[in-house]
Parts: C-alpha cells; structure tokens; sequence
C-alpha cells in the first residue's frame, strides 16, 4: 500500500526532471511574503485608487490571512452576529442569576439607586408631604438626594423618617 | 460598504495571484528588484483593466510576457530590439529530445487540466508548493490557510493528477524517473 504523500513526491520529481519546476530562494519567498501590504497599497498608489480607508482595510485584511483567517463580509457579519447574540445571551443569563441567587430582601428597592448604600428613606414633615431619597448628612438642615435632585430639609420641618430598604435600619 | 465590488475584487485576486506573478517574474528575470518593478508595473494595469479581465490568471501570465519585453526594452534603449519572451521559453522546451518533448507535452497537459483543482486556490496552492518549493506553512499564509489544510489539499490535487496521467497511458510514474 502506499503511504500518504507518496504521490506527491513521485509528481514532484517528475516535474523537477522534466524541467517544470521554478524553485525561488526562500529568502527571496521571505520577502515575498512579508511586503505584500505594502506593494499592494504602491500599485494602489500609482493607479490613483489608494485611500486611508483603502489602507486600513487592506491591513486589516492582509494582517487576518496571514493569521490563517480567511476575512469575508459575511464572515465578519456572522462574528458580529454571533458576538452580539453571545453578549445579549450572557447579559439575560447573568441577570437570571442574580435574581435567583439574591434573597428578596436584598433585592434594591425601587429608588434604591439613590443611594450608595442601598438605603432609601422617607421623610415626613409636619406639612403632610413625604419625601423620598437617601439621607446624605443629618445636620441641620437634612440633606437628602431624591430622584430630582438633593434636598436641603430644615430638621424642625421633619416630623419622622422611615427607612424603606434594609431590615435592620433603626427606627426614627 | 467601505469599499466598492471592483476594490475588493482587485484585493483578493491580487493576494491569490501576486506571488505566483512575482516567483514566475523572479524566475524569468533572474534579480528581485526587476521583478518587483515589473510586477508593480504589471498589477497597476491589470487594476486599470480589471472590468474586463474574465479570466485573471490568464490575463496576468499573458500580461506579464509583454511587461518583461517592455520593461527590457525601456531599460536598453528603444533602439534596442524588441526582446522576444517566447523564444526565450521555447529554447527550454527544445532543450528535450523528441520523446521528452511529447511527455512534457502531456505533463504540462496534466498541470493545466481545470478538473485536477477544485478551485482557484487549489491551482496557486499546487503552484507555490510543487513549481516554487514553498513549504506547506509559507503557501497556507499565502493563500490565507492552516498548514494542515495547505497539505492536505495538495495532495489531493496530487492525487488527481497522477490519476490524470494513469488516464494518459502513463500507468507507472516510477519507470519516467
């Protein structure tokens, strides 16, 4: 039986006895192989077709093959499909996750996002009105960040505070 | 898109074709710096009539006997008299006795058969590997292959060519060694 490649090298003696071989110096074919770029972008140059963006596909694309990466559209339209399937997937995975993995106590409360701590209070004053945000300082007066803005509350206006997020706040 | 139809067709075929053009330029002329100028010389007017060209392998090696004299003929002088590449190439085919002359006849028969190459690449692959003596890691960055593929590939198209040659009568390909 014959082994792998036998052929091959029986062809490539008989096209090198019957004079069909050209064989170039390798490192004549280093050169070859290294300054395509660049003699590609100078044909470009001299037949007045070149432009940056011409340059910088054209690196790109030679920079891929030499990679072993054959660079089509449809190839870079399909990474790019997939790298955005993979990234929205991963996204709702990771979200799915959480939601499992965290008790519902420690699930931020709407308008937690106020606060670096987590902590949301609500602050009610002699008038009737209830205001909602985390208590930055408790000075006189309160500062407080709401979803409008931070609010600077006199305390003699503060009737009570209740926290809204996080079990173990005191009472006020 | 960035670039038009015509750019990115012009960029492929010349990464397919430009070594194959420079080795076959470098072989015939002998220094590099010649072949490159004739080979920059030749892919500035194949971009110029790329809308035309059916066919770019034979356009290029076609191209490319016409680049040699001209480019001879400007560097010597336009007295000089036009240099005649075929003449030049036929003197290696008359180099054979008559039987050598038919066999390589029918070799080079073998080589041009568009069925022994399942495509384009396979015919530049086949050319850098067993007419320029790449290695197999040289003609895969070429063409844009793994090496594995490179190999694998040539020895299919190998096979098939030596198929080709059973079917031309030349059954053992031991005895023509």
């Amino acid at each position: 039986m014959k082994k792998p490649g036998h052929e091959a090298q029986q062809l490539e003696r008989l096209l090198g006895k019957y004079r069909f071989t050209q064989p170039v110096p390798p490192e004549v074919r280093d050169g070859i192989l290294s300054s395509k770029k660049e003699r590609y972008v100078r044909v470009l140059k001299t037949a007045g077709a070149f432009t940056a963006v011409y340059g910088v596909v054209a690196s790109l694309y030679f920079a891929a093959k030499k990679a072993g990466i054959g660079l089509t559209i449809a190839k870079v339209l399909a990474a790019g499909m997939a790298l955005l399937t993979i990234s929205i997937g991963g996204y709702y995975a990771a979200s799915a996750v959480r939601d499992r993995l965290l008790p519902a106590s420690d699930k931020p409360a709407p308008g937690a996002a106020l606060s670096d701590s987590g902590w949301v209070d609500e602050i009610m004053l002699f008038d009737g009105r209830i205001i909602r945000g985390a208590i930055i300082s408790r000075g006189d007066p309160y500062r407080v960040r709401t979803a409008s803005g931070t609010l600077l509350i006199p305390r003699k206006h503060i009737k009570a505070v209740r926290p809204l997020a996080g079990e173990s706040a005191p009472a006020r | 898109m960035l670039l038009s139809k015509k750019e990115r067709d012009f960029r492929r075929s010349y990464s397919d074709y430009h070594a194959m053009v420079l080795n076959a330029l470098y072989h015939r002329v002998g220094n590099m710096e010649d072949a490159e100028d004739i080979c920059h010389e030749l892919f500035v007017s194949y971009y110029r009539k790329f809308d035309e060209v059916r066919d770019a392998r034979s356009w290029l090696f076609g191209a490319m006997k016409f680049c040699i004299s001209n480019y001879y003929r400007k560097k010597a002088g336009d007295n000089q008299a036009t240099i005649d590449i075929d003449t030049m190439e036929d003197d290696i085919n008359l180099a054979f006795e008559n039987g050598a002359r038919d066999m390589r006849i029918v070799i080079n028969e073998a080589l041009e058969h568009g069925d022994n190459y399942r495509d384009e690449k396979d015919r530049i692959l086949f050319d850098l590997v067993a007419i320029n003596k790449y290695t197999y890691k040289e003609a895969a960055k070429e063409l844009g292959l793994t090496a594995r593929q490179a190999f694998y590939r040539y020895q299919q198209i190998s096979r098939r060519i030596v198929d080709y040659l059973n079917k031309r009568g030349i059954t053992r390909i031991e005895d023509l060694l």
